[in-house]
Order: C-alpha cells, then sequence, then structure tokens
C-alpha cells in the first residue's frame, strides 16, 4: 500500500505544483511576485502561514466531517423510514428530493442566513450566530448547512441502491430463514448499501469541498479554504497539500477496501 | 403412505404487470406426508416455483394468490398472521435456493450468515452459538475455516453448502429444494443432495424437491408431480410413474433421460408439437398437452385416478362437461 | 434515441422550460427596451415614502436592486448570457474532452500518471481555481485593457479548462472498458483498424453518456457562476464605477453583461438588508438547475430501458 500511495501522493504534489503554476503561465510572472511565500492575504492584511494553518485546517475539518456525518445520518434514516411508508408515497418523496437537489448551495445558504437573522429580529431569538464575531468560532450553523446538500444526494444514492439491493435473492433467502422485514433492511441490505456508498466518496467530498469554500466565504469563516483562495505560490501548494494529503490517504484506504468487496461483486456476476 | 405434513389444495396464483393478469398456477393439488420426498418436476414457466414460494409467503410483488389452501400442521399458511408466519420460516419449513451465487450476502461472513439464524430461535450464548454453527458445517462438509470466510472465497458447491447448512439451522420438518443443484458441476450435484437426503432420513423430514431432471426425482423422490403450464398434469408414486407414464408430457421427459445401453445416435427431446389421442379404460382422451393449438389447450380437463394413486390429467368427455 | 426523448414527459417539460427562457431573452431587447430605473417611490401627495431597493411586494414582480432597475427584466435579459454560458462551455468541455482522450489512449497505454495528477484537482474547488486564473486576467485589463468579447472568449476557455482533466479521466476509463469487450477483441481478430472501432462501437457504446455528461457539466458551470459572481468575478469584467454621495464617495465594481451571477455579485453586500435581489436570480439558477436535471432523469430512464432490452 505504501509504494503505490508514496506513487499516487508524487503525482498529486507535481499536480498541485502545476496548478499553481497556471495563472504564472498564462498572464506572466509579475503576478507572483506581490507576496511573500510564507503568508497568507486577508481583508488587505498580510498574516504568517504558520502556525495559523493548523488551527484553521481542524476548524474546517471539523465542520466538514461533522456535516458529513449528520447528512450520512440524516439520509440513512429518510431512507429507513421511507422504505417503511407505501411505494406511491416512497415516488413522492423521492420527487420531492430530486427537485431539492437542484437548489444551488448558496442558495440554501443564504436563505438560512437570511431567516436566522430575520427571526432574530423579530422574536429577539438567537438560534445561531450566522457569522463569526471576533475570534469566536461558530459551529452549529456552518455544520447545519453544509450537511442539507449532501443529505439529499445521500438520501437519493441510498434509496436507489436500497431498492436495487432489495431484489436480489439473499434478501428472499434471509427471509426464507424467517427473519422480519426491518431486520434484513438494517442488518443485511443497509450492510451492503453502505460498502456501495464508499463508492461515491469521491464524488461527494468534490462536491462538500465546494460548498465548504462558499460557505466560509459568505459566513466569514476563516478557515482552510478562505486561505486557499487568499494565497498565491508556495503558501497555495502548502495549503493545498493540507487538504490532500489526509484526504488522499483516505481514498486509497477506501478504494482499498471496495475494492475487496468488488471482487465478491464481479465473481458473482461471473 | 403416512400422514400428510403439508397439503395444497386448488392454489391458483396469477401476477399482475400494468393491466395485464398472467396466470401462473391453476389450481394445484399437492400433498407431501411426512417423512417422504416429493419432486415437483417441469419446465421453466411451469409454475414450480411459485408454488414453493407461495408456500413460504415469498412471492413478488407483482404475484398474488387468487384462491386455494395450504395446510402445514393443520394450519391454512395463507391466513397465519406475519409474525406466525415468520416464526414458521426457518423453523418449520426452509428453504434451499437455486442461485448459491447470489443467495448469501456477500458482506457478511458465514459464521454470522448462520449464527443469526440461531439467534433468533434459540436463547444461546455466543460460544453456545460458535459451537452449535460448526458442528452445522461439519454436517455438510464443510471445515471449521469456513467459518471466518466470506461467501466470496468460497467455490460455488461450498457456498450451496454453507446455504444449506442456513437452512437446517432451524432444524425444519420440512425443507423446500428450489433446484439446488442446477448450478452446480456434475459431480457435485449427487453431494448436495446426499446432503439433503441424509437429513431428511436422520430428522424424519419431509423435501419438496423442485427440478427438471428426471435423473435426480429417480433417485431420491418417493413421489412425483409432474407439471406443466401452471397445472399438475401427472402425479403418482414413483415407480408406478416411471413404469407406466401415461401423459404424453411426462412420456416426453422419460424419454428424453439418455441411456447408456441406447444405441441411438440422437437423444430424444420432447417437441412442442406432439399431440396424442389414446384410448384409455374406455374413456375418450387427448391430454393436456402443450399442443400449440388454443382449442386443445382450453379445453376443459381434470385429473383422474387412473389406477390407484396415479393420476393423470385428462380432457374430460363433451357429456361430462355438459353434466 | 430522439425520437424516445420526446417521449420522455420530464425530459420535454425541462427542455421546454431551458428554450423558452432562452428564446424570450433573445427576443426581449428588440421588442421591449425595458422598464425606467425606479429611484424613489412617492406617496400620494408627493413626498418620497421609500428608496430603492424595492421589495417583490412594493414592485411586483420581483422588485429592485439598489439602483433601481426592475429585476424581472433583469432576469430575463441576462437568461440568455448565463444559459448560453453554461451551454456553450459544457458542450467544449466535452467535445475537447473526446478529442483528447481518443487521441491520448493511441499514444499513453499506462495513464496512472496522469490520472493521478488530475486527482490533485480534486482538491482545489473548481471555483478557486476560476478565480486564481480569472483575477490576473482583471489586474492584466486594469493597465492594458482587454475588450468586452475579449474579455468573455478568454473566460470562457478557461471556464472550459478547467473541467477537462477530470472529463478525460472518466472518458478514458469509458474507452478502456469498451476496448475490453469482447465484441471489441472480436472485431478485431477480424480485421478492422482501430480508428474504424472508435468511429463504430466505441462512440456510439458512450454517446447516451455523453449527452448525460454535457446537461451535468451544465448544471455544474451554472453553480461555479454563482460562485464566481460571490466571488465578484464577472463574467465579460467589470467597470469600476464611483457611487454613494460625495461624502463617502467608494468605488465600486460593477459587471457590464446582465449575466445573473453579476446581479448576485453585485448586491451581495445587500444580502441581509435586501435578500430578494440575491435569492431571485439563485431562484432562476435552481429553476435552470432543476430543468436540466430533469431532462437528466428523462434520458437516464432511456439509457436504462434501452439496457434492459
Amino acid at each position: 500500500m505504501t509504494s503505490r500511495y508514496g506513487k499516487r501522493l508524487r503525482s498529486i504534489i507535481i499536480g498541485v505544483i502545476i496548478i499553481s503554476f497556471f495563472p504564472t503561465l498564462f498572464f506572466g510572472v509579475e503576478q507572483q511576485k506581490s507576496m511573500k511565500p510564507w503568508e497568507y492575504m486577508l481583508g488587505g492584511r498580510a498574516y504568517s502561514l504558520f502556525p495559523d494553518i493548523f488551527e484553521k485546517f481542524l476548524y474546517s475539518m471539523t465542520i466538514l466531517l461533522a456535516a458529513l456525518l449528520f447528512g450520512l445520518f440524516l439520509a440513512l434514516t429518510i431512507t429507513f423510514i421511507s422504505t417503511l411508508l407505501p411505494r406511491s408515497l416512497q415516488k413522492i418523496i423521492y420527487g420531492f428530493y430530486t427537485m431539492l437537489e437542484a437548489l444551488p448551495d448558496l442558495f440554501i445558504i443564504i436563505v438560512l442566513q437570511v431567516s436566522v437573522v430575520a427571526i432574530y429580529k423579530k422574536t429577539g431569538l438567537l438560534i445561531g450566530n450566522v457569522s463569526n464575531v471576533y475570534e469566536s468560532k461558530i459551529y452549529f450553523f456552518p455544520i447545519l448547512t453544509l450537511s442539507i446538500l449532501p443529505a439529499i444526494q445521500l438520501f437519493k444514492i441510498t434509496y436507489l441502491l436500497l431498492n436495487e439491493e432489495m431484489n436480489k435473492p439473499y434478501v428472499n433467502v434471509a427471509r426464507s430463514l424467517g427473519h422480519s422485514n426491518v431486520y434484513i433492511t438494517i442488518n443485511h441490505v443497509f450492510r451492503n448499501v453502505l460498502a456501495s456508498l464508499f463508492h461515491y466518496s469521491r464524488t461527494i467530498f468534490v462536491f462538500m469541498l465546494s460548498n465548504l469554500f462558499i460557505l466560509e466565504y459568505v459566513f466569514n469563516l476563516h478557515g482552510i479554504m478562505t486561505i486557499m483562495l487568499n494565497t498565491k505560490g508556495v503558501a497555495f501548494i502548502i495549503t493545498v497539500l493540507f487538504v490532500a494529503i489526509p484526504f488522499s490517504f483516505l481514498f486509497e484506504w477506501i478504494e482499498r477496501y471496495t475494492q475487496r468487496l468488488n471482487v465478491h461483486r464481479e465473481e458473482e456476476a461471473a | 403412505m403416512s400422514a400428510p405434513l403439508l397439503e395444497i389444495k386448488d392454489l391458483h396464483v396469477s401476477f399482475h404487470e400494468k393491466k395485464s393478469k398472467i396466470t401462473a398456477v391453476q389450481g394445484v393439488d399437492l400433498t407431501i406426508p411426512k417423512g417422504e420426498t416429493v419432486a415437483v418436476i417441469g419446465e421453466s414457466g411451469s409454475g414450480k416455483s411459485i408454488t414453493s414460494l407461495s408456500i413460504l409467503g415469498l412471492l413478488p410483488l407483482s404475484a398474488s394468490i387468487d384462491s386455494g389452501a395450504i395446510l402445514f400442521k393443520d394450519k391454512n399458511l395463507l391466513k397465519v398472521s406475519n409474525k406466525e408466519m415468520q416464526y414458521i420460516r426457518g423453523s418449520e419449513i426452509s428453504m434451499v435456493f437455486q442461485d448459491a451465487q447470489a443467495s448469501l450476502n456477500p458482506a457478511m461472513k458465514v459464521g454470522v450468515l448462520i449464527t443469526e439464524g440461531l439467534k433468533a430461535r434459540k436463547k444461546l450464548t455466543r460460544h453456545e452459538q460458535r459451537s452449535e454453527a460448526l458442528r452445522l458445517l461439519r454436517m455438510v462438509g464443510l471445515k471449521n475455516h469456513v467459518y471466518d470466510q466470506f461467501p466470496s472465497q468460497l467455490s460455488g458447491g461450498m457456498k450451496q453448502r454453507v446455504l444449506i447448512a442456513m437452512a437446517l439451522s432451524g432444524e425444519p420438518s420440512l425443507l423446500i429444494a428450489d433446484e439446488p443443484t442446477t448450478s452446480l458441476d456434475v459431480t457435485v450435484q449427487s453431494q448436495i443432495l446426499d446432503l439433503i437426503n441424509n437429513y431428511k432420513i436422520e430428522n424424519d423430514a419431509s423435501i419438496l424437491l423442485i427440478t427438471h431432471d428426471f435423473g435426480v426425482v429417480a433417485e431420491y423422490a418417493d413421489r412425483v408431480y409432474v407439471m406443466f403450464g401452471g397445472k399438475v398434469v401427472e402425479a403418482g408414486d414413483v415407480y408406478t410413474l416411471f413404469r407406466n407414464p401415461i401423459h404424453p408430457y411426462t412420456k416426453g421427459l422419460i424419454s428424453s433421460i439418455p441411456k447408456i445401453s441406447d444405441t441411438e445416435e440422437r437423444l430424444k427431446s420432447v417437441s412442442d408439437f406432439v399431440f396424442e389421442e389414446v384410448g384409455y379404460v374406455g374413456r375418450r382422451f387427448a391430454p393436456e398437452t402443450y399442443s400449440i393449438e388454443n382449442k386443445v389447450y382450453d379445453a376443459p380437463s381434470e385429473l383422474v385416478e387412473v389406477e390407484p394413486d396415479h393420476y393423470v390429467r385428462l380432457f374430460v368427455e363433451k357429456e361430462a362437461v355438459g353434466r | 434515441m430522439i425520437k424516445q426523448l420526446l417521449k420522455q414527459p420530464q425530459f420535454l417539460l425541462g427542455f421546454f422550460i431551458i428554450i423558452s427562457l432562452l428564446f424570450v431573452s433573445l427576443g426581449l431587447n428588440s421588442i421591449y427596451e425595458g422598464p425606467k430605473e425606479v429611484k424613489f417611490l412617492y406617496k400620494n401627495d408627493g413626498s418620497i415614502s421609500k428608496v430603492a431597493p424595492f421589495s417583490p411586494t412594493d414592485i411586483p414582480p420581483f422588485g429592485t436592486d439598489r439602483d433601481g432597475r426592475d429585476l424581472f427584466y433583469m432576469i430575463l435579459d441576462g437568461a440568455k448570457y448565463t444559459l448560453l454560458i453554461a451551454l456553450g462551455v459544457a458542450f467544449l468541455r466535452l467535445v475537447s474532452a473526446v478529442l483528447i482522450s481518443f487521441l491520448y489512449k493511441g499514444q499513453l497505454k499506462n495513464n496512472t500518471f496522469f490520472n493521478d495528477l488530475v486527482q490533485s484537482t480534486l482538491y482545489v474547488p473548481a471555483t478557486i481555481f476560476a478565480y486564481m486564473l480569472m483575477i490576473p486576467l482583471f489586474i492584466k485589463s486594469t493597465t492594458d485593457p482587454i475588450s468586452f468579447g475579449k474579455m468573455v472568449i478568454i473566460q470562457c476557455i478557461i471556464l472550459t479548462l478547467i473541467g477537462i482533466p477530470s472529463l478525460v479521466v472518466t472518458f478514458s476509463g469509458d474507452i478502456k472498458n469498451i476496448m475490453n469487450k469482447d465484441y471489441i477483441i472480436s472485431t478485431m481478430s477480424l480485421g478492422a483498424k482501430k480508428k474504424y472501432i472508435y468511429r463504430k462501437h466505441v462512440l456510439p457504446e458512450i454517446k447516451p453518456k455523453l449527452f448525460l455528461l454535457f446537461a451535468q457539466q451544465a448544471v455544474q458551470i451554472l453553480i461555479l457562476l454563482a460562485h464566481l459572481g460571490v466571488l465578484a468575478v464577472f463574467v465579460g469584467g467589470s467597470q469600476t464605477e464611483m457611487r454613494g454621495d460625495f461624502l463617502n464617495l467608494t468605488a465600486e465594481n460593477v459587471p457590464i453583461a446582465g449575466e445573473w451571477s453579476g446581479i448576485i455579485g453585485h448586491s451581495f453586500q445587500e444580502v441581509l438588508t435586501a435578500p430578494w435581489i440575491i435569492l431571485i436570480p439563485l431562484g432562476f439558477f435552481f429553476v435552470s438547475i432543476f430543468s436540466i436535471n430533469m431532462m437528466i432523469s428523462g434520458l437516464q430512464n432511456i439509457i436504462s430501458k434501452n439496457k434492459r432490452k
């Protein structure tokens, strides 16, 4: 695993370096000079990259992972509940979520932000801060906002996978052994659905990273994506690698895991 | 013939697709005595698998039972509550499916697959569960290490054995084997069937063997039901049926078994156009056959006892219909 | 396939919405000059009651922005830019990706290095990537001005470029899968040339997927445009205008083209005071994405139907 991952990591680093030089390649060198390599710009002022980046990285990742887990939890719960409903109702729910899926991330962010402020103005009830005030960090709203769209996407994926799995012979076997439908759904089917869900991890991650960025920008949170936007050259490379190294490792692990499961699937197909 | 364990009476099953209705099983009567192996033989689409699935209440959503009764130990399985049915599945009646490759959950280890059936039924400690599962594995001829393996690590025959171990974990009094050997090598086939047969002998259980292979029937079955087009066309004791097959479909099936003694170059096959009209015991009959002539196909027919415990589906005389 | 598509109600509905938005937008200027800017609303006695921006209840249906421009008109007018950019860039991305992957398959057998390289783009959101490339362009344009048309073309090229690598990876994976299929091997064993196989076997097989990817790319580009709008990066560039009263004069970037994301970016500072200016264009992004998604699901229905056959 280490050698293959090492090779991949090397390619990723080369890729990041190439990306960081694209602007220079297109528009000449003079754009890069304006900044020192270990600094990032925020509000017209330059800050040192270290050690700020650790704290910001942790903050962003806390939001990202918490939102992912919360979104996954929501998606699985909704999927499970919808399996208990009659077919026609399931179709309506699915159609409704298909519509929600089209919502741009910005729309959700702004609707939530505006409505929280409106509620605050009307009733004086502050549900949660919607932007970072001074140095205090906010968690509740960013996590909630960031989890909505992945929850919708994950719901759609799990729902489709679940229906696919439900028609597989092993479900009938489990039923013939006298297990209840609920037991089969939870113990047999969800297990396989979760395994297949790993296939979508990359797509979901890319999607959430993009959401996280716009969320940080709109909510004025100072996280890793804000730094990524406001750095150039070496500082940019370092910032991207901060995200890339742990996640590429995670993907590598997931790939290995799903490959093992895939071997089963292919054998079954044969 | 000992007392019946399971009796199917006049079962009608149909599929609903959009607006059309397709009848899959029309008026099947079937009796499984205690401690015997009953074979249901027929080509694909003859309704044999649907009959077996309706016993366990596992029909696909698009299918429904229109009428009939399935009596098991004096209970009508079509009327029992969901909970009761769940209890019956696995511990009273269980099933071995034909496609072992897809019938095992790929994400669960063999040990878990077997013990989860035990967990639901008997209150065993973890250790007892494990030793019971290992006993079952040994019974079906597998080694202990299979317990910790995933289904993908097993061969087709081993998967089928695991499937049988799962089905037997509840010690059912009726085991339904739905073409348990079709997806397996010929060499493994008889091993698997022997395994099922041994269980029958040791536990005085009954087997419903669904197959399209008359060779298997001759070897293992006590009684045979020949199904065609959703109906039983001939039924009887296995010896009677082999000695004196009457329905042309049965004849066709039996004659299509290759015999080593035969010197003919071509194997016989059942032709779809065979249409016989043979007199028998003074009664005019044309067996309801696989004729493509609709008139014949739709003509009223009934099972007639032509000799003791030997039933053949015959066309009813015109006078009889009028009566 | 097109005949089948016309039988899909979902596809038709989505297609109808997109096409009618485009046509209304394209035809709007020739028949209607647009409403006048309204900066003040007066009471019956002539005194000023309200100052722009006006909410949708003051000036239906959508209200105005801070300059008193009617949002309804701006939306309809801007639709053509936004939709054409999204569709056009999606088209360019696909065509170039297909060409590249066909060419590059012939030369490079082992494409893991390229794949891994592309992986690095996973960790840089497309918005940041586009922003990085476009900001130098704007800075450059302040010193030596770039014409509007040229600006739009360069920006579209940037938007196209950043989407190509991942598409190339997708396609070359697909092509590899198809080339490994038994029937291709049997065709090759009969002596077919690679070029022939690409044209006669591979292209028809990835054709339905091309439609699907085209629609998905269009959605991605729409979202990217909305994000860029928030970052005040406008397609067509912006001009600096001085505004405010002479006591606190501020310079402000005003988008030149009336594109939707420009409307968002231009008024983004007022999100809490006049949220409708942001939410209404975003709502139209939603409608467009929804329509394209409908077309996608119609397409998917057909693909799965054909597969089942």
